[in-house]
């Protein structure tokens, strides 16, 4: 037994050995390595593991808001969702693909073929899907990712696919548009990315783009799920500043409506205006038709009606692509800065301004148009080939003469002439707070000889934008300084702190005040008697001047106005400009009375006081009294004392009712219906066509209906005028006593040029 | 009672501090099991998103493990050492089965390693045959002890019995693309042959040139891996690990991952349940690397009370072996307690980066149902032996 004992403690000893090994080298071994990676490596494991395991996602920041000048938010920015499908997840599962893209392009209307193309790179794992997804889709989206499919593995047992395992959102900014036609030329959009790309948006993107935030999430290794775990570093984007501009809504309201208005009307190709505060050069207003317009919401879609029928009708493809890439890029375009016109006669106020400030005209001198002038052996006619007769420098003014500006004009010289074209601005571009300004179009001065002078002297060879233009109105104006024109006020942070504003700019003195003064009467006195009659509005003294001159070898002509009120004290200037307007085609015809409708809105919203002339108070407004339960005998005595025409209505004894009702206005001698019973109140009548009636005519008329009209226009003229429009249609019902808005004009010595 | 029957009942009470280590690993290597692959498996269609799947089958494994250890622990060891000639046969006709009608699991075609009915059952032949080659070589040297004095000390035919069903059964783990398997076999085998009394010149000769060898690739592993007769992805897991900066994405992605969820436990740990390397980073975090998302979870702290508990198992599974007066049994059970022992320094070192990816699962903590059923099964064994001590010392 003893080699057996021995065995045994052989055995126990090498059982310690291999014991000792196992459990003294091995574990210490391990430990070991346990330290070294976890101890000693363990932070720059740990740094590793956090970069692995934490994934930057940029949350796009707010967009700073844009305010009118009364700080009414034009813009709303708010927070949606990009989708996104990963492509990778396909991998394997080819078969999800097709479910997947149909669900995408049923939810998001996309094409279906396209997505699909799209979605087949499975290298991929963020295939942009959609931008700027409201959360209802998302909701919807999020019904479909909720389901699943089964599919057998190897062994034949169903898993559950979801959906949810292709398709991931992340947090997006979208901006709105309370209006979404309104200023559009102006306020510009942002592409895809969020940059801006038009107009504002573009021009002060910087301002408005704001810091984008971070989240700092851990992600899951495979798919760019969050991990189900408390661990986000969140930090928050910084919204971007704000920019208040000095367009006003409601002057923009009025404008653009006006706009549209005309663009109908007149059938031009497009139709502009700017409205401009004659002291800071800030804009009030700005709009335009056929160019310039569009949906802020959609910018993609051609807004012009006439634009989209047009293109509907091409059938080429690739003309179409084409036509409607030209027709984007143009309802883009802010014409109102981007597309010189050519002035005409509106120039000659420019002319006359030089000429008196130089003293090289006299405001008693006469000169006597015969119809036509000899400059240079070139013959240049006046529009009115009569001629003017012996007129001084305002009646030429008043009549747009040709050869008095041209003869006078030629006194300046070559070089006095350009002067005051350069002072007046009209060689530099404004500087205007806006993308893509353009600059006038004009000779070559060094080139230049007399018959340049002589032609631009009234207006005619070159070519101005239109926001030069109404920023030397404003000159002209407000006493001869040029300002530099502006559209935004005031930047503003988050908190509504001021972090920057605009001081108006003076660029230079251009004319004396003294000689402003002179161009302002005279300039009134256009609009009170001369071609600018149709700019009239009843109360305001306006001054302005009309302007027509042609397309360069076409018979298209630009009809424009330019004008400023009150004459006495100005505090808005603005510029209109019709672009190849269908029938008549003079600015005194076709822009003045564009132009009164928005003046008219515009210094009433303002709070101008109404100045009103003798003539004007005779036809003023007259509150009238409540007769409602007085006897039909006494009512009527009661009205026809303050001058109402008086009808009744129904054979009852005491009024029950009255139109207009008491407290309303009502214009002097006015109608009012009383009614005696109650199947008398639903009485209607049908509205009579004024239109082509003198002012007189219509008022009878209207008297003999029961019916008030208010009369727009430059009522002064008497017999000269015609009814051209009513605020409401010939045919339509209305209810007895209605006030009706008759806009009259006159067609007699408007003309500036060549009919 | 059959007395024939009842002559194979082993009597007497386990002990019950091991059974307790036992326990207390089993435990918390399915708590952290599930911790670690909850995530995953919630992520994967495979596992048809369920959090639980690992966890409930490994719940199911470790139930059926555990009737096995009872059971097991009710056999005399003499009765395995009557069947070990049988059981030899045994796991020489799964290995070979194995080679010849594999069952082939998705992911990982390549591989010849599984038994079984697709999607009912599935087992590792080379878990069984690890078991089977600890069981031959204790009776074959426990065989020696009794011819001893015939033979004298030159040539020993029980030695060489056993290094060629060593390098028998490495030789058809190999074939199975099984590198870990094969080298555990090999370990087990030198560490049978070393208790079995192989000459001590041997043993010093044997770790020499196992330190020249590695010194000897370290030096010159270039060329030497181009030589060397192993699969290419075997190559690559051996570049991979020489070259810390090699495909970061690809071949080291693993064992990046692991590292980088080791160095985020730190000394403390992220606290159970809270690694964040589990979430779908580290792949298969179930499998052979769910000791990284220990060391996360529990820190510096917890892997180490975690491989002292290893430790003192193993150290009370010697004593057992050491008390026992049967030299098969005593065989046995150190060859056991070898095999978890190496299996728990190769895992750690394998996912310390300290050792080329070889894929040696962590005793009590890898999911795997035939390892866990088989370790529960040698854990029976032990408790046999330990209750025939029991006995002997009434």
């Amino acid at each position: 037994m003893a080699s057996l004992k021995t065995s045994r403690q052989k055995l126990l000893q090498r059982a310690k050995f291999v014991r000792t090994l196992i459990c003294g080298f091995g574990v210490a071994a391990c430990v070991a390595a346990l330290v070294n990676v976890q101890l000693v490596k363990g932070s720059e494991y740990r740094e590793k593991a956090a970069q692995n395991q934490l994934r930057d996602s940029v949350v796009a920041a707010r967009r700073g808001m844009i305010y009118d000048a009364n700080g009414e938010s034009l813009t709303e920015s708010s927070n949606v969702q990009k989708v996104y499908v990963d492509g990778r997840a396909f991998r394997g599962y080819e078969e999800a693909r097709e479910p997947v893209v149909s669900a995408l392009a049923k939810i998001f209307d996309l094409d279906e073929k396209e997505l699909m193309e799209k979605c087949s790179d499975t290298d991929s794992g963020y295939i942009l899907i959609k931008r700027r997804v409201e959360n209802a889709k998302i909701q919807e989206l999020l019904k479909f990712t909720g389901t699943y499919y089964e599919r057998a593995d190897a062994s034949g047992n169903l898993h559950r696919i979801y959906y949810s395992d292709f398709i991931g959102t992340e947090p997006d900014v979208k901006r709105y548009y309370s209006k979404p036609y309104l200023a559009s030329g102006v306020l510009g959009f942002t592409g895809d990315d969020g940059d801006g790309i038009e107009g504002l948006e573009a021009k002060y993107d910087s301002v408005l783009a704001g810091v984008p935030g971070r989240i700092i999430t851990a992600k899951t290794g495979t798919y760019a799920a969050n991990m189900p775990i408390e661990y986000k570093n969140v930090y928050d984007p910084q919204q971007g500043n704000s920019i208040v501009l000095t367009i006003d809504e409601y002057i923009q309201s009025y404008l653009e409506n006006a706009l549209q208005d005309a663009y109908v009307d007149t059938e031009c190709d497009s139709v502009l205006a700017i409205v401009m505060d004659v002291n800071t050069g800030a804009v009030l207003g700005m709009g335009s038709r056929g160019a310039g317009y569009y949906d802020l919401s959609d910018p993609y879609k051609i807004a012009d009606e006439r634009v989209a029928q047009e293109l509907e009708t091409i059938e080429d493809e690739e003309e179409y692509r084409q036509a409607r890439a030209a027709a984007r890029n143009r309802q883009w375009r802010n014409i109102c800065i981007t597309d010189a016109y050519e002035p005409g006669s509106v120039f000659k106020v420019f002319t006359a301004s030089a000429l008196l400030e130089e003293g090289l005209v006299s405001m008693d001198e006469t000169y006597t148009c015969y119809g036509s002038v000899q400059i240079a052996g070139s013959l240049y006619n006046c529009h009115r080939h009569s001629g003017h007769g012996t007129q001084d420098i305002t009646h030429a003014l008043m009549n747009s003469c040709n050869p008095f500006f041209i003869t006078r004009g030629l006194r300046l010289g070559i070089d006095g002439f350009n002067k005051y074209v350069e002072a007046f601005g009209f060689l530099e571009r404004t500087g205007i707070d806006l993308p893509g300004e353009a600059n006038s179009i004009y000779f070559s001065i060094d080139d230049m000889i007399q018959a340049n002078v002589a032609s631009a002297a009234f207006g005619q060879s070159f070519q101005v934008t239109p926001i030069q233009m109404v920023t030397a109105i404003s000159c002209v104006a407000n006493g001869g300084k040029l300002m530099q024109p502006y559209v935004v006020a005031r930047q503003l942070d988050v908190d509504g702190n001021v972090i920057a504003e605009t001081k108006p700019v003076v660029k230079r003195q251009v004319i004396s005040a003294e000689t402003s003064e002179k161009m302002r009467g005279m300039m009134e006195a256009v609009v009170r008697e001369g071609t600018g009659k149709n700019a009239y509005v009843s109360g305001y003294r306006i001054a302005g001047k009309t302007g027509t001159s042609e397309h360069l070898g076409t018979s298209k002509y630009w009809a424009s106005f330019a004008c400023f009120a009150p004459a006495n004290d100005p505090q808005i200037a603005m510029i209109l400009v019709i672009d190849n307007p269908q029938g008549a085609h003079g600015g005194g015809a076709v822009a003045a009375p564009v132009a009164a409708g928005i003046l008219e809105n515009v210094l009433q919203y303002l709070n101008v006081e109404p100045q009103y002339t003798e003539d004007e108070l005779e036809q003023m407004e007259v509150v009238a009294k409540d007769v409602i339960g007085l006897p039909v005998g006494d009512a009527m005595q009661k009205l026809r004392e303050d001058g109402f025409t008086v009808k009744v209505k129904g054979d009852g004894e005491t009024v029950i009712s009255q139109l207009p009702f008491g407290g309303q206005s009502v214009p002097k001698k006015g109608a009012i219906i009383l009614y005696t019973s109650e199947e008398s109140k639903s009485e209607m009548l049908e509205m009579p066509d004024l239109t082509g009636l003198s002012i007189n005519d219509a008022t009878n008329r209207a008297l003999a209906e029961g019916i008030n009209i208010r009369i727009a226009g430059n009522s002064l003229l008497g017999s000269e005028l015609q009814a051209y429009s009513q605020s409401v249609e010939p045919g339509e019902m209305i209810p007895f006593g209605t006030t009706v808005t008759v806009h009259f004009k006159s067609n007699f010595d408007v003309s500036d040029a060549d009919e | 009672m059959n007395e024939r029957l009842k002559k194979w009942i082993q009597t007497g009470s386990f002990d019950t501090v091991f059974l307790l280590i036992v326990c207390v690993l089993l435990t918390v290597g399915i708590v952290m099991m599930f911790s670690a692959s909850y995530v995953s498996s919630s992520y994967d269609r495979k596992t048809g998103y369920n959090p639980y799947y690992y966890f409930t089958r490994q719940i199911t494994f470790a139930a059926m493990g555990i009737a096995a250890m009872f059971i097991v622990s009710r056999i005399r060891l003499a009765l395995l050492k009557k069947w070990a000639p049988l059981i030899l046969i045994g796991c020489v006709a799964l290995l070979v089965l194995v080679l010849i009608a594999p069952l082939k699991i998705s992911d990982k075609e390549d591989f010849r390693r599984w038994l079984g009915i697709p999607g009912v059952f599935q087992f590792q032949p080379s878990e069984v045959a690890k078991l089977g080659l600890i069981i031959f070589c204790a009776r074959t040297l426990s065989m020696k002890a009794r011819q001893q004095n015939a033979l004298g000390q030159n040539g020993d035919p029980a030695i060489r019995t056993c290094l060629l069903i060593t390098l028998f059964f490495c030789f058809l783990v190999i074939l199975e693309r099984h590198l870990s398997g094969t080298i555990l076999m090999l370990g087990i085998g030198a560490v049978m042959l070393a208790l079995g009394g192989v000459k001590k010149k041997w043993i010093t000769l044997t770790i020499g040139a196992a330190v020249f060898g590695i010194l000897i690739f370290l030096a010159f592993h270039d060329k030497i891996i181009e030589i060397l007769p192993i699969k290419e992805y075997q190559k690559t897991r051996i570049v991979a690990w020489l070259d810390k900066d090699y495909d970061p994405t690809g071949d080291r992605w693993q064992t990046n991952q692991s590292l980088y969820a080791i160095g985020s436990g730190g000394l403390f740990g992220l606290g159970l349940g809270k690694s964040k390397q589990k979430f779908l980073y580290m792949p298969e975090p179930q499998n052979d690397f769910v000791f990284a998302i220990v060391c996360e979870e529990l820190g510096f702290v917890g892997a180490v009370l975690i491989l002292v508990l290893f430790a003192v198992l193993i150290w009370r599974g010697f004593d057992i072996a050491m008390r026992s007066k049967d030299r098969f049994s005593a065989l046995t059970v150190m060859g056991i307690m070898s095999h978890i022992g190496l299996q728990v320094i190769l895992n750690v070192l394998v996912v310390t980066d300290t050792i080329p990816n070889t894929g040696i699962g962590l005793p009590f903590f890898s999911y795997g149902g035939s390892s866990l059923f088989m370790l529960l099964a040698e854990v029976g064994i032990v408790l046999s032996a330990s209750r025939a001590s029991q006995v002997r010392k009434r």
